[in-house]
């Protein structure tokens, strides 16, 4: 996985629980990366094992953990170094979610050699909005539902997020969340 | 005609007299009326023999075009082509999109992403640069990290440099005597084992200097309340057994507020600084001899004095005494380790420590430490 995702795994757990947790986590992960830089890929079993060994550590189940990780990407790491970015994809959270299924194939095109998720964005109504999520990774979808939470704070749009589903399509794993304004 | 718009929602349509008779919804966003062209924009490439009139834009057809926005507050450059539709001979269409510099840009002109066609590689441009941006910070965090890790990288080889040297001097001198020794006749070996033992008793509270010394590095800060008084009573007696030697200490403790530090320094510190004192006490003082420790807390600091009126070191030693394995003589007792990890400790927990010492009269260690918060 890409650095910018472990960053937020270390950022969170460093400030809520402090260097110390963090460090012993990264030991039991057996990340030998003491940094994790913005433009670099790192091995998901490194990425998994960090989320697996801070639930152990930290006594939180791993849902919990990987939502707040969402949370804190958007709100702290997304709001360093992509404020504008975020900003320049929509006025709001739903003009932002309509455009997202662009972004990580943008983003692809110079980080060629990742896997990024893919989104299918369904307009229901006027307050109403289904975003699906498809990942070859399995059992992100709450990292999805913090990010999709954080976004709500970021853009000042509040939003109810509902998990509808999760099922498998052929070697996707597929999240159905329903938003609604 | 509805595709070409769509592929490029900033086009600008020009009459034969280069009116603007229609433009792209989005370039509406930056330009607000229609106009001549030439009130509008200006050309930065081509410039040279180009005017604004349609037969002179029409030699240029096959050209890149540079185009700035100059009437808008914050002058918008475009990039693209013009081009004659064959359904539309009498007009000249430009083709292009906004050229910026940065993502902010964009927020700057209230431009968005969806602003920009699909295909426009202008806005992936954009994407790009930012990340650059973010590499240049990944570069900057590489080279900083990179020459930390030079520093101790350099650190720890002159300490192995020093104590590769110490093991091969230091520690083969007493190693070759303690088996010279063990190599005499029976009845001999049993008149020398005391000094054997001696000498093998130092090499070993080397070792346990040097482990000291690694765990320094290696081991946490944790922060606790120091109980100075237990401590203080628990090294002085330890020592006084290992030396076989009971000096009058007087201990005066004024702690206005608890001292939080890491025990484990501290209680490491405390031991070599009474270990010295006692180590070096002049026999031939006997009863008059003293140590004398002062302890002063307050809640930003603790200050330390350990004075006692030993043997002293010279004046010429003084400023070599932290460094490791320095020993101010041959005949010194000690290993060079212990001030040593004294220092080491002391800068780990961020405090200072000062020496005053006058040869046959005694020596006074002051140190400082910042009192620490619990969390
Ligand atoms: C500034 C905007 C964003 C950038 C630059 C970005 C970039 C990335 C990158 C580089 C990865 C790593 C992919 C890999 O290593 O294979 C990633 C993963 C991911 N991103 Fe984003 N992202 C952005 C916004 C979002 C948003 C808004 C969402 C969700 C609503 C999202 C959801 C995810 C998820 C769930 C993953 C984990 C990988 C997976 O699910 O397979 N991202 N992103």
């Amino acid at each position: 996985m890409h650095g910018v995702v472990n960053q937020a795994i270390e950022g969170l757990i460093s400030q809520r629980f402090g260097t110390e947790a963090w460090e012993e986590i990264r030991i039991a992960s057996q990340c030998a990366d003491t940094t994790f830089y913005n433009n670099h890929n790192y091995s998901d079993t490194v990425t998994y094992a960090l989320v697996v060994n801070a639930s152990k550590i930290l006594d939180m189940d791993i849902q919990t953990l990987l939502f707040e990780f969402g949370k804190y990407w958007v709100l702290t790491i997304a709001a360093e170094k992509y404020a504008a970015l975020l900003h320049s994809a929509g006025k709001g959270l739903r003009e932002f979610l309509v455009n997202l299924p662009n972004f990580h194939s943008r983003v692809m095109l110079y980080y060629p050699e990742i896997t990024p998720p893919e989104f299918k964005v369904l307009e229901v109504s006027d307050t109403t909005l289904e975003l699906q999520y498809f990942s070859k990774r399995p059992g992100l979808h709450p990292f999805v539902s913090g990010i999709l939470e954080g976004l709500s704070t970021f853009f000042e749009t509040p939003a109810t997020i509902e998990l509808m589903d999760t099922s498998m399509e052929d070697e996707y794993h597929k999240s159905v969340f329903s938003l609604h304004f | 005609m509805q595709t070409l718009k769509k592929l490029f929602p900033f086009y600008l349509r020009l009459d034969k007299d280069l009116n603007i008779i229609e433009y792209g919804r989005s370039m509406g966003k930056l330009l607000h009326e229609n106009g001549s062209f030439k009130d509008h924009f200006k050309f930065i490439r081509p410039n040279f023999g180009i005017t604004h009139s349609f037969a002179s834009i029409a030699e240029f057809l096959d050209q890149f075009f540079i185009l700035e926005l100059f009437h808008h507050p914050k002058k918008v450059r475009f990039k693209g082509q013009f081009i004659i539709h064959h359904e539309h001979e009498d007009e000249l269409w430009f083709c292009g999109s906004p050229w910026l510099m940065s993502v902010e840009d964009l927020q700057q002109h209230d431009l968005f992403v969806t602003d920009f066609a699909q295909h426009d590689s202008a806005i992936d441009t954009l994407l790009m640069l930012n990340q650059n941006l973010l590499n240049l910070q990944d570069n900057s965090k590489m080279i900083a990290d990179l020459k930390q890790k030079n520093e101790r990288l350099q650190q720890v080889n002159e300490r192995l440099d020093a104590i590769v040297y110490a093991i091969t001097h230091d520690f083969r001198a007493p190693l070759l005597a303690s088996i010279g020794l063990l190599q005499l006749p029976e009845s001999m070996v049993l008149e020398e084992l005391p000094e054997i033992l001696h000498t093998l008793k130092r090499l070993d509270r080397t070792i346990i200097h040097l482990n000291e010394l690694s765990k320094n590095e290696k081991i946490a800060l944790k922060f606790s309340t120091i109980n100075w008084e237990e401590l203080i009573r628990e090294s002085y007696h330890n020592y006084s057994v290992i030396y076989g030697i009971k000096i009058p200490i007087h201990l005066s403790i004024n702690e206005t507020t608890p001292f939080h530090s890491d025990t484990f320094r501290i209680r490491t510190i405390v031991n070599n600084l009474i270990s010295n004192a006692i180590k070096y006490a002049r026999p031939v003082l006997e009863e008059t001899s003293f140590i004398k420790i002062s302890i002063h807390t307050d809640p930003s600091s603790c200050i330390f004095t350990i004075e006692d009126n030993g043997e002293g070191i010279d004046e010429k030693n003084l400023e070599n005494i932290f460094k490791l394995f320095y020993r101010a003589s041959i005949k010194s007792q000690g290993n060079g380790i212990g001030l040593y990890i004294i220092k080491e400790m002391v800068q780990y927990l961020k405090g200072t420590v000062t020496v005053k010492s006058v040869k046959n009269e005694g020596t006074t260690f002051t140190l400082k430490f910042p009192n620490q918060k619990l969390e």
